[in-house]
């Protein structure tokens, strides 16, 4: 009897022993991962790590998304952008050198790829806004706003948003990175590869716009 | 309200919305399974040509079938005069 206890508790200290160097050897990777820097993720996922990638989508994605959100402006569509941002960006990976910022490298890319797709798809747009406007008015789940009151918002968010999208590339790019990434006007221009004047003079020529095409009807 | 407070309120509306947590899984999930080569643009002007070929060939085929039936046909009409007919008229052979 004695024997068999003694064997037990052998095993017991073995099992024991084993769990508790894994769980080190495992946290002490995991920690180390987090605490790698932006230029040794991107090292490792070049040397084939495709799971260090995880590291850069959870910095990375919620800025990509709002920038993405200010041109597409529906949930769904930026979603797949962003995804596809991020698949483009593990795919040209070897061409980024280092020689600019990995985030100004991935906003460059985030901006290319939206234009892209407002530029392709125009028409489907208009059923999507119509789908949306429609929306809020059938499904109420707002019970303290009125339908009027709810109509003449979404009224005039659509105006807001009409407004933005007919900004050309270059103003509508600077007013998204200021405004929805609140990103300083130095950051901009190394993204839009022009100087910081000509960023300034973006944002007033956008702010000019807005106001002017919204000013008849939501009033000054 | 001014015009600035409501392009404000706009903006801040659409920050607010959040990505769906499954995003990340999502992207890893298509950057690890492996990359599904993407048929080429000349693939179906390829196919195309080959099968045009194909019927190319099938009809001048179904040519040269004709052609050499149809003499065949001839033959089969003119080969009276290989066979010797007379040895069979009984009269004449008595």
């Amino acid at each position: 009897m004695k024997h068999i206890k003694t064997n037990s508790l052998i095993l017991y200290l073995i099992f024991f022993k084993t769990t508790r160097r894994f769980f080190t050897f495992y946290l002490s990777k995991h920690t180390a991962r987090q605490k790698m820097t932006e230029t040794d993720i991107i090292h490792n996922i070049k040397n084939g790590d495709t799971d260090a990638f995880k590291l850069l989508v959870d910095k990375h994605q919620s800025m990509v998304f709002r920038t993405v959100m200010g041109f597409v402006h529906v949930k769904e569509d930026a979603e797949d952008l962003t995804q596809e941002i991020f698949i483009t960006v593990f795919q040209s990976l070897d061409y980024f050198q280092g020689k600019a910022e990995f985030a100004t490298w991935l906003y460059r890319i985030a901006v290319n790829i939206s234009l892209n797709y407002v530029k392709k798809n125009r028409i489907r747009k208009l059923f999507n806004f119509a789908e949306e406007k429609l929306q809020p008015i059938f499904n109420q789940q707002d019970k303290c706003v009125n339908p009027e009151e709810q109509i003449i918002r979404s009224e005039i968010e659509d105006l807001i948003r009409k407004a933005i999208d007919q900004l050309t590339e270059k103003q509508r790019t600077a007013f998204i990175l200021s405004k929805y990434n609140e990103l300083p006007q130095k950051k901009i221009a190394s993204i839009m590869q022009i100087s910081e004047g000509a960023v300034e003079q973006h944002l007033q020529r956008a702010k000019i716009k807005l106001q002017k095409k919204l000013s008849g009807l939501v009033g000054k | 309200m001014k015009t600035e407070d409501y392009i404000k309120r706009f903006i801040e509306k659409e920050k607010q919305i959040e990505p769906t947590p499954f995003l990340r899984t999502r992207i890893m999930g298509v950057i690890e399974k492996p990359m599904v080569k993407k048929a080429s643009s000349w693939q179906p002007v390829i196919a195309t040509v080959s099968i045009s070929l194909i019927m190319l060939l099938g009809f001048q085929l179904s040519n040269l079938y004709n052609s050499s039936s149809a003499k065949q046909t001839l033959l089969n009409i003119n080969d009276s005069n290989i066979e010797m007919l007379h040895y069979y008229h009984i009269e004449s052979n008595e």
